[in-house]
């Protein structure tokens, strides 16, 4: 690769930096926007006068976001979930993908048509809802987990990135005896890390903004999530700065609750990032020539 | 706070005044209407202090499913303060802010087991009409306490044909939330008169546009309460016209009303933003100063002010009260939101901890606890200044800001002072209130007379009619649809459900004319306190 | 397929037992969580009042049959006929201009040499989708309204404003600008994961061959990720009848309905206040015969004419 760049290629390179940088931009200051008012005063926040730098500095927002219970006990809850709830999914996951990207496993077109069925049908919001309750599960960890541990799209996605790999590796390990159980852990998984780690962490955002479990499952505030927190923080503020203009809502029964503008952008803020530090974490497992050079390891 | 210490002086004896007339009105009129109600009523106010033989000692952790909230009830200061006071220890448990009617549905058909409900009003109709309730006449019996210091005109609208009472209902103060707010400083600077009619308003904008570019008006609602006043229309669902019920959508005025909209949006008078704008968008045109007036509710003033003063020093609000129309008549609809606040019930299957429960709910309606958790303990949370809760900050806002999720129902002689506090927290916020419920004294408000309604094509169809119709207005505003036609969308109004909707009401007022009359009758709850 | 025949019959059957058993988890999993409640879909056919039975599965039996009812309704309504069109509308237009976005942006992030630029890159683009469309759709109201900077810009250049909010051809881009603003970054994600596996002994006999990196990235890595576009085609042609109801809720007004309205916010609007579990289903079964019927086509075209596919 040591090859001269030309002159085409530095053109190229440059117009490519420069396209991503603005790219980048566009989604990066409205971030530092969230983030600058979660850390304004709340008159400059109203007024719309924040820009991408803090009007009125103070952290009294952080302060009175993380001493709020109901958010704390949420927080704890949806790293529990995202936590158990994405190794159970990868497991199941792994251990469905690998048999159905064998070729040569009889009767894989029917299997596979069995999973992707029930990616489009489903019984609908009633039954489910009773099969957790008949397992006693309303009001648990389980029922935040388990629903959700096992994602046919992810299944698939992972079943192609198996597919992908050189068969010829497995056919020598065959050759020496190896069975598919080792062949799984030994060759496949150390081969497909980018995969296993796009796929996990497509299982723990999905856990994390989980939100519907919390709606159907959950009624005790002990386990409520932090997505379904952060959404009625969200819901019951526009609710009611909504019935302020337009006069219908009962203010007595509301009493004037309405979450400051900056306290959402504080929560907003806190709940999305734990989640967005993952990907620069796993970022390491998608370094090109990864999956040959482990093999050859 | 000057206008407090004023004012305040006679609040006790006006609060107490206003309460003996109000209640002995509510007696009077309920006496002519249904046998079974009017027995119960009069039974429970004779006796408010009879006492009960259960024992909060014997009773399980009772189960309380409620509305959603974004705090954890179990952790709030008033639910350990309650415990204490009442003996009952209650675990709260919350429906979810979306699906919430689903998920109760489920939760209750499929036998989850609650001992008490606190629900919206809706919510209540939905398991009333399924007859997953438990009627609650004999307990009321046993706790006098609770008809007798909650508002006699709620229990209509929780009372069968059969004469069961499914619930206990929480009714608000009748008092003015909204008007027409306008930016005082720029009033005087420029030396705009205040409007009273159609015509006046509409020169009022032109000049506002021309001296100033800034947008006259903002909002986003379909229907902008002040205008709509002007056209001769009130805020309510139905009309009554010689004793023929009907939807307000066939008063002429509604036409005239969206026409003008229309020429206004056209003309550039009120903000071309109008069907786009959310909440948070008037907001911000508020607080910038980009807006000079919008429907304004008492309670967003103090964030505008603030948020303007700090560019504009002399910045101030005040309301303007809806316009006048062609008879000379404003229109000032107080409370134009839901009825009832809130209903406790219990549902079904849950016998066995229902005297606990009633005993419960009796409890925290007593004056003593009422005001422990809906204002606090004097000298800690709330000093009182001529008879007015004023609260002590920052404790009162740490422990009572969500006191009133507390409430079992409304105490109908307490509420009027102990919710004071709520206003009494912040000058701002006092001043706005005191000034928009202090002018539209001057006149008389005009009630919903199906305020205290309850049937089943209300239930039914009221959210999805008003979206419909709201939908169509919009459009008229904004010149997408035109007024020609009318006729074609009050046709399929009529025809998603508009004219069962009608027959609905039509038959409820046909049958119980005389709570018609009781909510025309009703009183403005400060009346007596302002000294009208 | 034959070549695995041949092979010692002993082996074959081992083979595939070990296989046969690591699925078990999996299929009692998909059989307890999604077969077994399907039966729940009959109350798209049936009047459902869940207080009608002792409980609501004994409800689902005691509720009256009604056959197509809510379809039947649906249909007769210009309205959702509507919403129908602009579903499938809405939903193309994300798939013709915005199923490719992703693959063009892997493709290039990849291109990007400085390793600390790209990850950050990579890490800033995907920010959005943590962002609910509650405060992406404030986010562009404030920059498109009449107001807003674009808006003094084009005026600036002495072009007339463009109420993008309420302008009914305009809306469905601006649907789609923001939709691809908010999930582009992170759709990528698949196909650089796909980019990782490409084979460098690839790269390296293609500069042997005197190719640019234009031309590597044309005849290399798309060829190499070809698969992995056609089954997120496949599996994207499943989501059809999804064309973004959240988005739309937040971003939609009056002034738009003609082509902004969609069946989800259709039956939601219509469904107001009232509790019908049946309209519901009948909805979902409805979009997912629809999807079935793609996903199933699109397979099998593929299938025929690339000889790869889902199954």
């Amino acid at each position: 690769m040591k090859q001269k760049i030309s002159y085409q290629e530095r053109v190229f390179q440059t117009v490519n930096a420069l396209v991503f940088l603005a790219l980048g931009l566009t989604t990066l200051l409205p971030f530092v926007n969230l983030l600058a008012k979660s850390f304004s005063s709340e008159s400059a926040v109203l007024a719309g006068r924040v820009g991408l730098w803090p009007e009125g500095f103070q952290l009294g927002t952080y302060q009175y976001v993380l001493t709020e219970p109901q958010f704390r006990q949420s927080f704890v809850n949806s790293i529990l979930v995202t936590l158990c709830g994405t190794a159970l999914a990868m497991v199941l996951t792994c251990m469905v993908a690998y048999p159905l990207s064998r070729g040569w496993l009889r009767g894989r077109r029917l299997l596979i048509l069995l999973f992707v069925f029930v990616m489009l049908f489903n019984g609908g919001m009633v039954p489910t809802y009773l099969l957790i309750n008949g397992m006693h599960m309303l009001n648990t960890y389980w029922a935040l987990i388990l629903p959700s541990a096992f994602s046919v799209y992810n299944m698939i996605l992972l079943k192609n990135f198996f597919e992908e790999l050189p068969e010829s590796v497995e056919e020598s390990a065959r050759l020496d005896g190896a069975g598919n159980m080792t062949i799984l852990l030994k060759i496949i998984l150390p081969m497909s890390l980018p995969a296993i780690a796009t796929i996990g962490l497509f299982y723990a955002v999905g856990y994390w903004n989980n939100y519907m479990g919390g709606v159907l499952y959950i009624t005790d505030p002990q386990y409520k999530p932090l997505q379904q927190y952060l959404y009625e923080l969200v819901t019951e503020s526009q609710r009611i700065q909504e019935g302020m203009i337009t006069g219908d809502y009962n203010m007595d029964r509301d009493s004037m609750n309405a979450t400051p503008d900056a306290i959402r952008a504080a929560t907003i803020m806190l709940s999305s990032v734990p989640i967005m530090l993952v990907y620069p974490f796993l970022q390491k497992y998608f370094v090109k020539g990864l999956v040959i050079g482990s093999v050859k390891g | 706070m000057r206008k407090m210490k004023r004012l305040m002086a006679m609040l006790l004896a006006g609060m107490l005044m206003m309460a003996g007339c109000s209640g002995e009105s509510g007696e009077s009129s309920l006496s002519s209407a249904g046998e079974t109600q009017s027995s119960q009523v009069s039974q429970a106010s004779g006796s408010s202090a009879e006492s009960t033989e259960v024992n909060p000692a014997d009773a399980p952790t009772l189960k309380w499913l409620s509305y959603y909230a974004s705090f954890d009830p179990n952790s709030e200061y008033a639910a350990g303060l309650l415990e204490e006071l009442t003996g009952y220890k209650v675990e709260y448990h919350l429906l979810p802010s979306e699906n919430a009617e689903q998920r109760l549905s489920l939760e209750i058909s499929s036998g989850n087991h609650y001992d008490v409900m606190k629900l919206t009003y809706t919510q209540y109709a939905m398991l009333a009409g399924q007859g997953a309730l438990l009627p609650l006449n004999s307990y009321l019996d046993e706790n006098p306490g609770i008809q007798a210091n909650t508002d006699p005109k709620g229990w209509y609208t929780v009372t069968q044909q059969s004469g069961d009472i499914l619930g206990v209902p929480e009714v608000g103060l009748v008092q003015l939330f909204n008007a027409l707010g306008f930016r005082k400083d720029l009033f005087d600077q420029y030396g705009w008169e205040l409007p009273n009619t159609v015509d006046e308003f509409y020169q009022l904008l032109v000049d506002i546009k021309t001296e100033t570019g800034k947008i006259p008006l903002t909002g986003n609602q379909a229907i902008q309460p002040t205008v709509f006043s002007g056209f001769g229309l009130d805020t309510y669902a139905f009309e009554i016209n010689d004793g023929k019920v009907q939807s307000y959508l066939r008063n002429p005025g509604v036409r005239e009303y969206l026409t003008f909209m229309n020429k206004l949006y056209n003309e550039g008078l009120i903000d071309p933003d109008w069907p786009v704008n959310k909440g948070e968008n008037v907001d911000q045109k508020m607080s910038t100063g980009d807006a000079v007036m919008t429907n304004m509710s008492w309670s967003s003033t103090p964030n505008w002010t603030r948020a303007l003063q700090e560019t504009v020093p002399e910045a101030s609000f005040e309301s303007i009260l809806p316009l006048t129309d062609s008879n000379g008549v404003k229109h000032i609809n107080p409370n134009s939101g839901t009825a009832i606040g809130s209903v406790m019930c219990i549902p079904k299957g849950a016998e066995e901890n229902a005297p606990y429960v009633m005993d419960m709910i009796e409890k925290r309606l007593e004056k003593d606890v009422y005001w422990q958790f809906n204002a606090g303990t004097e000298g800690v949370h709330y000093n009182l200044e001529d008879g007015v809760p004023v609260p002590i900050q920052p404790k009162y806002a740490e422990d009572m800001t969500n006191g009133n999720y507390f409430q079992t129902s409304v105490n109908y002689f307490e509420h009027p002072i102990t919710w004071m506090s709520r206003v009494a927290k912040d000058e701002l916020l006092y001043d706005a209130w005191y000034d928009m419920n202090l002018k539209s004294l001057d006149y008389d408000y005009i009630y919903d007379p199906f305020f205290f309604s309850n049937f089943e094509e209300y239930e039914k169809y009221n959210a999805s009619l008003s979206q419909k119709a709201n939908d169509y207005f919009m459009q008229v505003i904004a010149g997408t649809e035109s007024i020609d036609s009318y006729d074609s969308f009050l046709e399929s109004w009529e025809q998603a459900g508009g004219l069962e909707y009608e027959a609905g009401a039509q038959e409820w007022y046909d049958s119980n004319p005389e709570i018609i009359e009781l909510a025309l009758a009703s009183e403005p709850a400060y009346k007596s306190v302002f000294g009208k | 397929m034959h070549l695995s025949k041949k092979r010692t019959g002993g082996l074959t059957t081992n083979r595939s037992l070990s296989m046969y058993l690591l699925l078990i988890p999996g299929l009692i999993f998909i059989l307890v969580f999604h077969y077994l409640p399907m039966y729940g879909a009959v109350i798209a056919f049936k009047d459902y009042n869940i207080f009608a039975g002792s409980d609501p599965i004994n409800a689902i039996f005691e509720s009256e049959w009604v056959g197509l009812k809510y379809w039947e309704q649906l249909w007769v309504q210009a309205e959702f006929r509507r919403a129908f069109c602009n579903t499938l509308v809405i939903s193309l237009m994300k798939i013709v201009i915005g199923f490719p976005v992703p693959i063009v942006l892997a493709l290039l992030i990849n291109e990007i040499r400085l390793t600390g630029y790209k990850r950050i890159i990579q890490t800033v683009l995907y920010l959005p989708h943590f962002m609910s469309w509650a405060v992406v759709g404030a986010l562009f109201l404030s920059i498109l309204g009449t107001t807003g900077p674009i808006n003094a810009w084009l005026q600036s250049l002495g072009f007339e404003g463009v109420k993008f909010f309420m302008n009914e051809r305009v809306f469905p881009w601006v649907l789609l600008v923001s939709a691809l603003w908010k999930e582009s970054g992170w759709n990528t994600i698949v196909y650089l994961a796909a980019i990782t596996g490409v084979s460098p002994e690839l790269y390296e006999a293609a500069t042997v061959d005197g190719a640019t990196r234009m031309q590597k990235m044309y005849y290399v890595t798309l060829p190499s990720i070809a698969s992995t576009i056609m089954m997120m085609l496949i599996l994207r042609l499943g989501s059809i009848m999804a064309a973004g109801f959240d988005q739309v809720l937040v971003m939609y007004n009056p002034t738009v309905y003609s082509t902004g309205d969609i069946i989800d916010t259709y039956v939601y609007r219509i469904g107001l206040g009232q509790l019908n579990f049946s309209m519901g289903t009948a909805v979902g079964l409805f979009n997912s015969i629809v999807s079935f019927v793609l996903v199933i086509s699109s397979n099998l075209f593929c299938r025929k004419m690339f000889g790869r596919s889902i199954w």
